[in-house]
C-alpha cells in the first residue's frame, strides 16, 4: 500500500515537473501554428484551432531564416569542434605532464578565470578588433569569439574527465611504444568519449543560444544567427509572433536531435566518477 | 655480462628522497626482485627504469645503450602494472597486439605473434572478450601476454600479483617462474612480499628509505643479512631478537638470558662489545628441551600455534618482545609452562643495537 503511494507520488512530482518545463514549448509550437487571430484569442485556444504553416513559409520563404539557421549551424558546430580540438590536448597536458610545482593548477585556474569576466565588458574591444581585421559581419568573427569563450570550459571539464582515467593506462601505452600524443588518441580519447560528448553539447548550446556578442558582431543576414534573426522580428511597428515562434521551433530542433543522439554518452558523462564503471 | 645497469640513481619528490644513490647491475637473463616495505622507493626505481619518472641524477644502460634520456617508448622495455592497466575499450586480442600495432608490424606477423603468446598463456579462447569480462587471474595473464608479445630487452613488473587472492597468487608465482625459465629474459620485479621475493628471485635487492641495503641471492640474504632490518624483513615468521648488554657471556634480562658463545664473541672487535647488542636468530635455529640441560636457558611459553606438520611456540621474551620457535608437530608444551632453549650458535647473528649493523663475519 505504502509503496503504491510512493510510486504514484513520484509519478505526480515528475509529471508536474515535465508539464512545467514543456508548457512553454507547447505554447511556442501552437503559436507558430495559429493564425494571427487565434494567437490573441481570449480565453486562449489550447487545443481547438486550425493549424497553419503560413508563419513557417513566411520565415523561411520570405524572410532570411534559412540563412540564419545555416549561420547558426556553421558557427555553433565549428566553434565547438575547434574548442574541442584545442581544449582536449590542453586538458591532457595539464593533467598528465609533469609541471614544476603546481604550475598546472595555476594555469588551469588562470584559464578558467577568463570566464570570471562578464562578456559584456569585452564587447567594445572585440568590435574594434573585428573591425580592424575586416571580420565584422562575418561568421568567422563569431567562430573565433565562441572558441575563446568555450575553450576554458572545455579545458576545465575535460581535465576532470581525464583525471578519472587511471594514469597507468597511458603510462602502459607509452611503455608499449606509443608517444604522448598517440596515447591521447588511442587510449584517452576513446575512454573519455562520454566526457567529450557532454562537453560538446555544452559548448554547442552556449554557441547556439548566444545573443549579446552576435548582436554586436553581425549586421546583415550574411552572418546573423537565429537568436538575432528572431529578435529582429520585434520591430518598431509590430511584433511578429508567428514568425518568431516558427523560427523558435526550428531553432529547437537541431539541438534536440543532437542531444538525443549523444544522450547515452551524456548520462554516463555527467555521472562519471560517481560510480566506478 | 651486465645487461641492465643502474648507476648512482637519485630521485626526490620535493623534500622526500625516494631513491637515494642506488646502483644495481643486473646480469643478462637474471630475475631481480626489489623488495622492501611501502614507501621504500622500489616502485619509483622501477618507474625510473621504465622512463615514467625522470631521474634527478644517475645513468641507466640497457645492453650497450644508454637509455637515461630516452622516452619510455624507445627503451624497448615491457612493464606489467599492479592494476594490470589493460585498455578497457579493447578486446583481449587488441590489448595484446597493441605494442605490435604501434610498431606498425605487418598484419600477418601480428596474428602469428598474438596467437603464440595467447597459446602459451592459455588465452586463446578469451581473445574476443573485453577486460571487464575476465577474472583477476585472466587479466593478469593478458597483461603478461601484452608484455611478452614483442620480446622486449627486459621485463619490469610492479607488484603484479598483489591484486590476486592468496591461492591464485601462489599459482601465478609458479607460472611466472616457469615463464622466466623458458624466456630467460632480464626481469626486474617489485614486491613487498618477502615470500614472493625468496621464491622468484635469483638475486634480491632489499630496499629501505630509498637505499639498497643488500643485493644478494635469496639464500645469502636469509642466512647472512647485513643488518637488523634485512634480518627482520626477510623470513616468515620473522627473526627473533634479544637486546641487551653482554654480561659474562650472556645477553638478555631477567625474563630470558641467552648464552653467546666465545666463538661468536671472538669474531667481534672489542669495541663492539661495550655498546648495546642485539642477538638475532631464526625460529628454526633454536633447540628446545622440556627439562633443564647444560647450556640451555629457561623460558616461559606464551602460547603455542599448531600447524599440523610443525608448531610455533611463542615465548615470553620480556616486555613486548616475543620469540618464536619452530618445532616439529609432535613437540607439545602447555601454555605458561617453562621450557629450556639454546640458540644454534652457528646460525645466530649479533647486531649493533644502535646502528642495526651485523657485527663480525659469518
Amino acid at each position: 500500500m505504502k509503496r503504491t503511494v510512493t510510486k504514484w507520488g513520484s509519478y505526480i512530482i515528475a509529471g508536474s515537473g515535465l508539464l512545467i518545463s514543456l508548457a512553454p514549448l507547447y505554447w511556442l509550437l501552437t503559436i507558430s501554428l495559429k493564425t494571427e487571430i487565434d494567437q490573441f484569442a481570449s480565453p486562449p485556444l489550447w487545443f481547438h484551432f486550425t493549424p497553419t504553416f503560413v508563419h513557417f513559409q513566411e520565415a523561411f520563404g520570405v524572410n532570411e531564416f534559412g540563412k540564419y539557421l545555416f549561420n547558426s549551424c556553421l558557427v555553433a558546430t565549428s566553434s565547438t569542434l575547434i574548442a574541442l580540438v584545442l581544449g582536449i590536448p590542453a586538458a591532457y597536458s595539464l593533467t598528465r605532464l609533469k609541471w614544476p610545482k603546481n604550475q598546472a593548477e595555476k594555469i588551469g585556474f588562470w584559464i578558467l578565470s577568463n570566464r570570471f569576466l562578464p562578456p559584456i565588458i569585452t564587447i567594445v574591444p572585440l568590435f574594434l578588433m573585428m573591425r580592424n581585421l575586416g571580420l565584422l559581419d562575418s561568421p568567422v568573427a563569431l567562430i573565433i569569439v565562441y572558441v575563446g569563450f568555450n575553450l576554458p570550459f572545455v579545458i576545465w571539464m575535460m581535465q576532470t574527465f581525464i583525471r578519472e582515467i587511471p594514469p597507468e593506462l597511458d603510462e602502459a601505452a607509452r611503455v608499449d611504444g606509443d608517444s604522448y600524443f598517440g596515447a591521447l588518441i588511442r587510449i584517452i580519447l576513446p575512454l573519455a568519449s562520454p566526457g567529450i560528448a557532454a562537453t560538446a553539447i555544452f559548448c554547442l548550446i552556449i554557441a547556439w543560444n548566444e545573443f549579446l556578442l552576435a548582436l554586436v558582431l553581425t549586421q546583415t543576414e550574411s552572418s546573423m544567427t537565429l537568436p538575432i534573426g528572431i529578435a529582429s522580428q520585434v520591430t518598431q511597428y509590430e511584433i511578429r509572433w508567428g514568425i518568431m515562434s516558427a523560427a523558435g521551433v526550428v531553432a529547437t530542433v537541431p539541438v534536440l536531435i543532437f542531444s538525443l543522439f549523444v544522450q547515452k554518452y551524456l548520462v554516463r558523462g555527467l555521472s562519471m566518477g560517481a560510480v566506478k564503471g | 655480462m651486465k645487461h641492465l645497469d643502474l648507476i648512482k640513481m637519485n630521485k626526490s619528490f620535493g623534500t622526500f628522497h625516494a631513491v637515494n644513490d642506488v646502483s644495481l647491475a643486473v646480469e643478462k637473463g637474471e630475475f631481480i626482485v626489489l623488495l622492501g616495505p611501502s614507501g621504500c622507493g622500489k616502485s619509483t626505481l622501477l618507474r625510473l627504469v621504465a622512463g615514467l619518472e625522470t631521474a634527478d641524477s644517475g645513468r641507466i644502460t640497457l645492453g650497450e645503450k644508454d637509455i637515461t634520456d630516452l622516452e619510455s617508448a624507445k627503451r624497448d622495455l615491457a612493464m606489467v602494472f599492479q592494476s594490470y592497466a589493460l585498455y578497457p575499450h579493447m578486446t583481449v586480442k587488441k590489448n595484446i597486439s597493441y605494442p605490435l600495432q604501434i610498431r606498425k608490424r605487418p598484419v600477418h606477423e601480428i596474428e602469428i605473434e598474438v596467437a603464440r603468446v595467447a597459446e602459451k598463456l592459455g588465452l586463446t579462447d578469451l581473445l574476443t572478450r573485453r577486460p571487464k569480462e575476465l577474472s583477476g587471474g585472466q587479466r593478469q595473464r593478458v597483461a603478461l601476454a601484452r608484455a611478452m608479445v614483442r620480446r622486449p630487452e627486459a621485463f619490469l613488473m610492479d607488484e603484479p600479483l598483489s591484486n590476486l587472492d592468496a591461492g591464485l597468487r601462489v599459482q601465478m608465482r609458479a607460472e611466472l617462474k616457469h615463464l622466466h625459465r623458458e624466456l630467460g629474459a632480464t626481469s626486474l620485479y617489485v614486491t613487498h612480499d618477502q615470500v614472493e621475493a625468496m621464491t622468484l628471485a635469483q638475486r634480491i635487492a632489499v630496499m629501505k628509505d630509498g637505499k639498497v641495503l643488500q643485493f644478494d641471492t635469496p639464500k645469502n640474504i636469509y642466512n647472512c643479512p647485513v643488518n637488523k632490518f634485512v634480518a627482520h624483513f626477510v623470513g616468515s615468521p620473522s627473526m627473533n631478537f634479544i637486546e641487551g648488554t653482554l654480561d659474562e657471556g650472556f645477553i638478555g634480562d631477567f625474563n630470558l638470558r641467552l648464552k653467546v658463545s666465545e666463538r661468536k664473541l671472538n669474531q667481534i672487535s672489542t669495541g663492539g662489545l661495550e655498546s648495546k647488542l642485539t642477538l638475532g636468530f631464526r625460529p628454526e635455529d633454536i633447540r628446545v628441551s622440556k627439562v633443564a640441560k647444560a647450556g640451555f636457558s629457561p623460558a616461559r611459553v606464551f602460547i603455542t600455534e599448531e600447524l599440523g606438520n610443525e608448531n610455533f611456540i611463542i615465548l615470553d621474551g620480556g616486555g613486548e618482545n616475543r620469540l618464536t620457535v619452530r618445532t616439529p608437530g609432535d613437540f607439545k608444551v602447555a601454555d605458561d609452562s617453562q621450557i629450556w632453549i639454546a640458540v644454534d650458535d652457528e646460525r645466530a647473528h649479533l647486531f649493533d643495537s644502535k646502528s642495526g649493523a651485523r657485527l663480525g663475519s659469518h
